[in-house]
């Protein structure tokens, strides 16, 4: 039950999540592919051998007026200044104050597509939604968590080789469990920050010390330029006009004639969080982080493509079984996980069709015993280690507690994989339980399929046929003229 | 030859007006209050007495998506087809990061037109925060030599406004 749970939760967040996550997806990957490409430009240096006091001397000689220094998420060093009798914001070598260039408008396509990122172009409406949807994703990563834990039979065992001969279900599980630790930072930073943007958590002031003008003085030397936010410049030369130096972890505000301190005010720690969450999110400065990033964009694009391939073949049959049974006295049992036993299952229901029989598919949790069953064929899959799968795993039981008013000619087919240890466990525990109860007569010894081959599986057909004719060829006239 | 005369001549006077626009650069010091939340969009604009818009001086924010939000100046410029207007774009602040936010202040020069000073127009500070609100005049104040001497306080996300005049 418990892995059935785990499998619709799964796939109706995914459903209700997914334009959205392909739209935060695609566009997420562009944009680690800008933070990447901004890192490999020549600017980025190592800054912690140069002190601010330097680089502060030397770009002040480059420029008629400063006005601002800045040191961005990307590592690049910006002033904002006129010098060349121009104003505005300029790209510096942090070694020499040289002027590399003058800041451009950001391009208009990355701005296009961060926008749509952040907020789908609806403002609030779209920071809501797209924080919603990085929420899903999280819940996403668990659900698929506990999904994996079920089919690998527990954590220990995630890592393990799987064997599975659907080609996007495997990938969909080997990129699952490599990719869950970057799904998962992305989706919980990418909650956090438009949570915050929205104004969701209130911060808490810094903690301030504040000194008396002209008794302690800072020593710009000794602060290191990578420590730098920004450095505000006072306005004009007027005494009460003082210099705001915005560090990593705290803002300091001093006095432009002797640089003695006025306040320093720590950063709080949820300032801190905000900006680990920015860095994870959007890897700025990080080339490593950028391009994983970016890969992670393109997996979660593959999961949803490949879990609408798995979907369509399990997930939306598996849902959808409110249809009320109907009973004949032939009928098809399946116990199937991921949709291949049903196929399966499907397939001998129009094969007996062509044969003239009539019958009914129904999952074996949903199947009771009617006056008229006589028959049952039983194909199910082992999930797990060992175990029944979600739609079958109560049938051993139920069974049990009913009683057939006539006899019942059974067959049991398994579905399973001989690289398990405990190969079709489930198939030979219901071929048993049927064995020994008093009411069951066996039409065909338990038959083991390995990796869903097809070979297996005709030969297994051909012999059920045979049997269903030999067995009872009067009993069981359900030739479908009959019936109706 | 007299029409062609008076051609040239009109010419002339025309390019030289455009390239003489005098103007006084004046720098000037944004202080933000210290709210929470997204980077304040701002225009500054001289308006005559009746609220027309006369010149647009500096614009901060580059992304168009919230200059509607600026509701008295978005219809200026929906009024006047100025969205898609070249010369408008030139006064978009480039500069990254572009915003300011809550506490933070900007020096920044802004070059206003001779003609358009001490004539009765003021100097009008349009700032908007997404989901924080919108300030038609978060500061304004009457466009002459007294009034940019003096210091002046905002009334929404603006806390206060210095200038400094050019030393002649």
């Amino acid at each position: 039950m418990i892995a059935g749970l785990w499998r619709n939760i799964h796939f109706l967040l995914a459903i209700t999540a997914s334009l959205f996550l392909i739209i935060a997806a695609l566009s997420g990957a562009i944009l680690g592919l800008e933070a990447a490409w901004d890192t490999t430009r020549p600017q980025a240096i190592s800054l912690n051998e140069i002190s601010l006091g330097e680089a502060k001397q030397k770009i002040e000689a480059q420029f008629e007026e400063v006005y601002e220094i800045e040191l961005n998420s990307k590592g690049f060093l910006l002033v904002q200044g006129s010098a060349k009798n121009s104003y505005g914001s300029f790209y510096v070598d942090p070694k020499d104050g040289r002027i590399l260039g003058k800041v451009k408008k950001p391009s208009i396509f990355f701005q296009f597509v961060r926008s749509l990122h952040r907020s789908l172009f609806l403002k609030e409406t779209g920071r809501i939604l797209m924080s919603f949807v990085s929420f899903l994703t999280v819940l996403l990563v668990f659900s698929g968590l506990f999904l994996m834990r079920n089919r690998m039979g527990s954590f220990l065992k995630l890592y393990t080789p799987i064997n599975d001969p659907n080609f996007h279900r495997k990938n969909h599980i080997i990129l699952g469990r490599w990719f869950w630790p970057l799904v998962l930072i992305v989706g919980v930073t990418g909650t956090y920050l438009g949570l915050d943007r929205l104004g969701a958590f209130t911060f808490q002031a810094g903690k301030v010390e504040k000194y008396i003008a002209g008794e302690t003085n800072i020593n710009l030397n000794e602060i290191p330029l990578n420590e730098l936010e920004k450095l505000v410049y006072p306005f004009g030369n007027a005494p009460e006009e003082q210099f705001d130096l915005i560090l990593k972890d705290r803002t300091i505000r001093f006095q432009q004639v002797d640089l003695s301190l006025i306040q320093i005010k720590l950063k709080p720690w949820s300032k801190h969080l905000q900006h680990l969450s920015y860095i994870l999110h959007t890897g700025e400065g990080s080339l490593v982080l950028a391009l994983l990033l970016t890969l992670t964009g393109c997996a979660l694009i593959y999961f949803i493509f490949s879990g609408l391939k798995i979907a369509a073949k399990s997930s939306w049959a598996l849902l959808r079984s409110t249809n009320k049974i109907q009973t004949t006295p032939l009928m098809i049992l399946y116990g199937s996980e991921t949709g291949n036993t049903y196929g399966f299952a499907k397939l001998l229901k129009k094969r007996l069709k062509k044969e003239g029989y009539a019958t009914h598919l129904v999952s074996m949790n949903r199947f009771r015993i009617h006056d008229n069953t006589q028959m049952l064929i039983i194909l199910t899959a082992t999930y797990g280690d060992g175990e029944a799968p979600a739609n079958a795993s109560l049938f051993i039981s139920q069974f049990n507690r009913q009683s057939p008013k006539n006899d019942i000619d059974y067959a049991v087919l398994g579905f399973g994989s001989r690289s398990y240890p405990k190969f079709c466990q489930y198939a030979i525990a219901v071929d048993t339980m049927l064995e020994q109860h008093p009411k069951c007569n066996s039409l065909m010894p338990l038959f083991k399929i390995n990796k869903q081959e097809e070979r297996s599986y005709q030969h297994w057909e051909t012999l059920l046929l045979n049997a269903i004719q030999s067995k009872s060829p009067t009993i069981i006239r359900f030739k479908r003229n009959l019936l109706f | 030859m007299k029409i062609l005369f008076v051609i040239f001549l009109s010419l002339l006077s025309l390019f030289s007006i455009k390239k003489e626009e005098a103007t006084i650069q004046i720098k000037c010091m944004l202080q933000m209050i210290d709210y929470r939340g997204e980077g304040a969009y701002f225009v500054i604009s001289v308006v005559d007495a009746n609220d027309n818009y006369l010149k647009t001086l500096y614009v901060m924010g580059n992304d168009k998506t919230w200059f509607s939000d600026m509701k008295a100046f978005w219809q200026h410029l929906r009024a006047n087809e100025l969205l898609t207007d070249e010369r408008f774009y030139p006064l978009i602040d480039g500069i990254s990061g572009a915003t300011i936010s809550g506490g933070q202040r900007r020096i920044f020069p802004l070059k206003i037109p001779v003609e358009l000073l001490n004539k009765g127009n003021r100097l009008r500070f349009e700032t908007a925060v997404e989901d924080k609100g919108y300030h038609t005049e978060d500061v304004a104040l009457d466009l002459n030599q007294t009034a940019l001497g003096k210091n002046h306080q905002g009334s929404g996300f603006i806390q206060q406004i210095k200038f400094l005049l050019p030393e002649s």
